[in-house]
């Protein structure tokens, strides 16, 4: 067999040099110049903001208050007669229903009730839990979410 | 429950009054007027919650805010109807949040309705954010100091000093 054999070479002249200098991106800007831009460009900005935009939102704020402050005595009577309402009828409703165990006194455990260094004609109110306590669950769970309140 | 049968707490009749049923935008574009139509009895109800911080003590007040109010939007629904439920749509329609800025023209009718029939002005700009002196007849209610049994007894003037016996307490 007189096949010819041909060897597998590096071309002529040899191979490319590997490239592996760093080719790093135009720079435009480096140290002081970008610092002073960015402090340009911030504070350029910043007077913007606080000189035209900040104002109004304090207004807007300002006018929402003020506006809720304004009705906020008609609903918090409004809302003093609910929650009475809703107190005394969760009370008789608690009598109602403890009617057959013998020994049970309305708001207490056992003869003692919760606050005992109180006056007893004084007002505390219940819990969300206590308050909720005969209401679909699902009612208490959006009222805590409401009032950011960890149940 | 935390009330036992010694608190006094008021029946349903005595709590049931007419209330006031106007949506939130309703009482959204009416506040200014509102709060300024019935600026005196809303201060004294303010007064009285803030001193009491009890609700039961301050129905007499709540019930008379819940009155001028109602009267107040009587007035404007034989007056300013038109005007006043246009300024609500618009409140309601224009923005996510009541806001007032979007709704200038109809409130500025509005305005002058409430002007020309009621008399009222809106008051000037923050005027409901600033603080107020009320002076009222009702007297103070007494403040009861809480007496706690284990509080240290005070130490008499004349207590004889004597000397460190340990040293400086400033350095420990």
């Amino acid at each position: 067999m007189d096949a010819t054999i041909k060897q597998e070479l590096p071309p002529p002249g040899g191979y490319e040099k590997i490239k592996y200098a760093r080719n790093p991106a135009k720079s435009y800007f480096r140290g002081g110049r970008l610092l002073a831009g960015f402090i340009l460009f911030n504070g350029c900005t910043t007077y913007y903001y606080f000189n035209h935009i900040y104002p109004g939102i304090l207004h807007h704020r300002t006018e929402k208050t003020s506006a809720h402050l304004a009705t906020l005595p008609m609903l918090m009577a409004e809302h003093d007669r609910a929650y009475l309402k809703h107190c005394r009828a969760m009370r008789d409703e608690e009598e109602k229903l403890m009617a057959n165990v013998p020994g049970w006194e309305v708001g207490k455990w056992n003869g003692q009730p919760i606050y005992k260094t109180l006056d007893k004609d004084t007002f505390v109110g219940p819990q969300l839990s206590e308050y909720y306590c005969h209401a679909p669950y699902w009612d208490f769970l959006k009222k805590a979410h409401e009032e950011q309140i960890q149940v | 429950m935390v009330f036992t049968k010694e608190v006094t707490l008021p029946s349903e009749e005595e709590l049931t009054v007419q209330e006031v049923e106007v949506s939130t935008p309703g009482l959204r574009a009416a506040s200014f007027h509102m709060g300024k139509a019935c600026e005196n009895v809303n201060n004294e109800f303010m007064l009285c919650r803030q001193e009491c911080q009890d609700p039961r003590r301050c129905l007499n007040e709540g019930k008379a805010v819940t009155a001028c109010s109602l009267d107040f939007f009587r007035k404007i629904k034989k007056n300013c109807a038109v005007e006043f439920t246009q300024f609500a749509n618009c409140l309601d329609r224009s923005s996510a949040d009541f806001s007032f800025k979007p709704c200038r023209k109809t409130q500025a009718v509005f305005d002058k309705c409430m002007l020309d029939n009621l008399k009222i002005e809106r008051p000037y700009f923050g005027y409901f954010s600033e603080v107020k002196v009320h002076h009222t007849e009702r007297p103070r209610p007494e403040v009861k100091k809480q007496e706690y049994l284990d509080m240290p007894r005070p130490v008499p003037d004349d207590l004889p000093l004597q000397p460190a016996k340990f040293g400086k307490r400033s350095l420990s």
